[in-house]
């Protein structure tokens, strides 16, 4: 109780960390919502195409070259958008933290050989890999998230290693190895949450990442056909750049939004959780 | 009465913009020259945060909120660093705990006496480094010219610690204060640094405040103690009363802790301890701040802090002091 | 059931430092019988931390013998070790990293119950808070963090989690060195009390001669990773016989203004 009631306090002591929160939740918001105000598919023609913003009164924020609804678009997007980054940080981390908790805490042989097939995937370029995947895999949000997740997990298991290093040198590690605890039950009960503020923020701006790596995708149409995203919506805006560049530019946005918001949020986490600090609060 | 050189009045440091929460509480003691001055006493008593405002290198948490610090008559800014930087290493030199945080692991050990002597002093370069040269050798340090080149890490704790002094004494200070100079280490080479401390007094007639929680140290070393408890001066004596007829029942309780091989057989194989801990400096307390750990506390001691009492160089502030001498 | 808790023999460990191999111990034969208290004493560096590690079984040995209750348990791996971990416990010197920030206090303490399935998991926390009085903490700080703690207090949980097992043996690698005086003293005679009431015997790692003196029964003064001079503690201190022990004497300021400052501290001393 007391740790959600400091957390609560940093929140609003902090603005960014509150402005990042908030535009992170109207973004879960439009996701959520999306069927409800708009109960026609997003791919659906909802009236005259190239309609400004403004213009039309069926499509607030105007329509595309195909008489698509950019309004519904864009909260049908947030939840490509949210759920790609969730889902694949999510399992990049699971994948990372494993590689880097096990090259961390028992060294010697076991790090080298973890350490190089890390090197490994993380000398080819993250962009480059992703579309690789996608290629062979076939463009479906599955494959999407999997290959987002190929190309992530590379940077988790390098900070786990590191947090690791350091950790299992502590007196009170070798205090349970002393008491005679299991090796998995020290990795897992002992230093894994003291080593998880720094993977919690990481993962925070790497949502970000994954999300407009996503857009990329989509935007050079290697993007999941069966789904309006905010990576397409810019790749179909392209066309009309000239006359209608509203159709780009307000996606384009909502993308930067997003972004900026978990990477606030991620700033936010990083001054609360940062340990130093933490303990000069604790005094 | 000899001469103070350098003077504290009255000093109180809170934590910044809360002036409630006091860290020194009015401490008031001086320093004569020539002399070593011991200031004893555990963590949280305030006794760095005492050396740390003479050198004006407060930290930004906390702040000054009355009290002034005289060196030879005038005032100093402690709160102006760039006046600060004249003080320094001129006038009062410093020694830390932690030899190798006060060196820059970057540049050799010689370079940075000179950079030093050069801040303060304009000398021709070949001239400084010969005075950098004759530093080490003053400091015993085998081989100056050689190891006036190598870096820090090169060099074991107590040679560093030697290169500390020799920074700190590089353009003559009046006053040297260390701030616990060999807790970080052993036995036999705190001997030797004390030792040279020792010498160079001698020599220069630089007067010593000694800050450390080493009572041993004190007695041996120190022509006069004064015992810091909770933000407060306890109890301030030369180092022979103190030892012998302490009148604060906490310097009692510190010298009964402290182990003793010549009294143990006296103890029964334990030792004496002082029961609870030293109160939070946010602790809003009237009276004593020992009070409650103290045996011979009464209501006053709850109730009124006590005024300072003076018995020619012996000070203390109890209402209850012990009067028995301690064999 | 011998008299002997512990023997060591002609322990030697070494091991490699970056691109360096170090010797830290070079052949230290000792015994701990039941209920004595064995001061190791020496300068940073001397080896009697690594010597600790090793009888803990966190640093393998390179050769030697180490014999807990006529059981040799030098290079035994995890899994042979934890049956005797219940017996051979540890106190380690920095309060501060020593517990697990993110437990609670009467987690940390019941800990080792929980791994070694000892008593009825609801007796446990039982357990764990009897010794929190024992070690002279309130109960009702059981759920409360390490950070709410002073050093000194936290030096009693690490104490009351190692003692929660009811070993036979304390190693105590330098737990009372990072203390203020008056705590240092607290812990000592809480460390004598549990000794007395639990039948401990304790191996004291310490660089302070002058304090296990106090309260320890025999001394071992480690010098370069051997043990040069080992006997009865008065006797060490008051006829010390190696080299090394004496300079280190010589060097030790007593608190004490009746006597003359020990030799090392007289200016013109050389």
């Amino acid at each position: 109780m007391d740790r959600v009631k400091s957390l609560a306090s940093a929140i609003l002591r902090d603005w960014m960390l509150l402005l990042g929160l908030l535009l992170l939740a109207t973004v879960f918001f439009m996701a959520a919502t999306a069927p409800f105000f708009f109960p026609q598919p997003p791919d659906t023609m909802m009236g005259p195409p190239l309609q400004w913003p403004g213009q039309y009164p069926g499509a607030p924020l105007g329509t595309d070259g195909l008489g698509r609804n950019i309004l519904a678009g864009l909260f049908y997007g947030a939840q490509i958008s949210l759920l790609v980054g969730f889902a694949s940080v999510t399992v990049a981390m699971v994948f990372g933290i494993l590689v880097g908790a096990f090259a961390g805490y028992y060294g010697g042989w076991i790090d080298n050989l973890l350490m190089r097939v890390t090197e490994l995937f993380q000398t080819i370029p993250q962009f480059m890999l992703a579309i690789v995947v996608v290629a062979v895999l076939g463009p479906s949000i599955q494959v999407i998230i999997f290959s987002l997740a190929v190309v992530s997990w590379p940077a988790i298991a390098r900070l786990v290693r590191g947090e690791f290093m350091v950790l299992r040198e502590k007196a009170y590690v070798q205090g349970c190895i002393v008491v005679g605890m299991s090796d998995r039950r020290i990795i897992f009960t002992q230093i894994l949450p003291n080593a998880m503020s720094g993977v919690t923020v990481m993962s925070t701006i790497m949502i970000a990442t994954a999300i407009l790596m996503e857009s990329a995708l989509s935007f050079l149409g290697f993007g999941d056909p069966n789904v309006t995203t905010w990576g397409t919506m810019i790749g179909m805006g392209k066309n009309n750049l000239r006359d209608a560049w509203y159709i780009m530019t307000i996606p384009g946005i909502a993308l930067l939004l997003t972004a900026l918001a978990l990477n606030l949020v991620g700033d936010g986490l990083n001054d609360y959780l940062n340990p130093r600090l933490r303990s000069q609060r604790g005094q | 009465m000899a001469n103070p050189i350098l003077q504290v009045e009255n000093l109180q440091i809170c934590v910044r913009k809360k002036p409630g929460v006091l860290i020194l509480r009015g401490v008031s003691f001086h320093v004569n020259a020539g002399e070593t001055l011991a200031i004893v006493g555990e963590s949280g008593c305030g006794k760095s945060m005492t050396s740390l405002a003479i050198m004006g290198l407060l930290p930004d948490a906390v702040e000054k909120l009355s009290g002034t610090i005289r060196f030879k008559g005038r005032e100093l800014p402690i709160a102006d660093n760039r006046a600060m930087r004249k003080v320094r290493a001129a006038e009062i030199g410093m020694v830390f705990q932690e030899p190798m945080a006060a060196l820059d692991p970057l540049y050799p050990v010689g370079k940075q006496v000179l950079e030093v002597i050069e801040e303060h002093e304009k000398l021709p370069r070949e001239m400084a480094w010969a005075r950098v040269i004759d530093l080490l050798t003053k400091v015993d340090l085998p081989n100056p010219e050689t190891l006036a080149w190598s870096y820090p890490h090169k060099l074991s704790g107590g040679q560093l610690q030697r290169v500390v002094i020799a920074m700190a004494l590089a353009c003559n200070p009046d006053v040297l204060i260390a701030d616990e100079p060999t807790t970080a280490l052993d036995v036999t080479v705190q001997a030797q640094i004390m030792r040279l401390l020792k010498r160079l007094q001698r020599d220069t007639g630089v007067a010593i405040v000694l800050i450390t929680h080493n009572l041993g140290l004190v007695a041996h070393t120190a022509d006069r103690v004064m015992v810091m408890y909770a933000g407060n001066k306890a109890e301030e004596a030369p180092t022979r009363d103190l030892f012998l007829s302490p009148r604060h029942p906490y310097t009692r309780g510190l010298l009964d802790a402290t182990p003793n091989p010549e009294r143990a057989s006296a103890q029964g194989g334990v030792l004496r301890e002082i029961p609870g801990t030293v109160p939070s400096i946010a602790d809003p307390m009237s009276g004593c701040r020992f009070a409650p750990r103290c045996g011979n506390a009464s209501e006053l001691c709850r109730a009124r802090f006590p005024e300072p009492t003076i018995e020619g160089a012996h000070g203390y502030a109890c209402h209850h002091p012990g009067t028995d001498a301690r064999v | 059931m011998s008299n002997t808790l512990l023997r060591i023999d002609d322990l030697h460990v070494s091991f490699r430092v970056g691109k360096t191999m170090i010797h830290p111990v070079r052949g230290i034969s000792l015994h701990l019988d039941r209920g004595e208290t064995l001061a190791l004493v020496g300068e940073s560096g001397c080896g009697k931390t690594t010597l600790a590690r090793t009888i803990l079984g966190l640093q393998a040995p390179s050769s030697g013998r180490i014999a807990y209750d006529g059981n040799d348990i030098a290079g035994l791996d995890r899994f042979g070790l934890k049956r005797f971990r219940p017996h051979i416990q540890c106190v380690f010197q920095d309060p501060f990293s020593s517990l697990n920030p993110r437990k609670r206090v009467e987690q940390l303490i019941r800990e080792p119950l929980d791994i070694h399935q000892i008593g009825e998991r609801s007796t446990r926390l039982k357990r764990a808070h009897e010794m929190m009085e024992r070690v002279g903490l309130p109960t009702d700080w059981g759920r409360r963090f390490p950070h709410e703690f002073s050093g000194g207090q936290r030096q009693r949980i690490g104490i009351a989690r190692a003692l929660v097992m009811q070993p036979d043996l304390l190693i105590c690698d330098e737990p009372v060195s990072a203390l203020d005086v008056s705590i240092q003293a607290q812990i000592i005679n809480l460390l004598w009390e549990l000794k007395r009431d639990m039948g401990l015997s304790y191996l004291f790692i310490s660089h302070d001669l002058m304090l296990v003196e106090t309260f320890a029964d025999r001394v071992a003064m480690m010098y370069q990773g051997e043990i040069v001079e080992i006997g009865p503690a008065r006797q060490v201190w008051s006829n010390p016989q190696h080299e090394f022990t004496r300079r280190m004497i010589d060097a030790i300021p007593v608190p004490d203004v009746t006597r003359p400052p020990p030799p090392a501290f007289r200016i013109d001393a050389k």
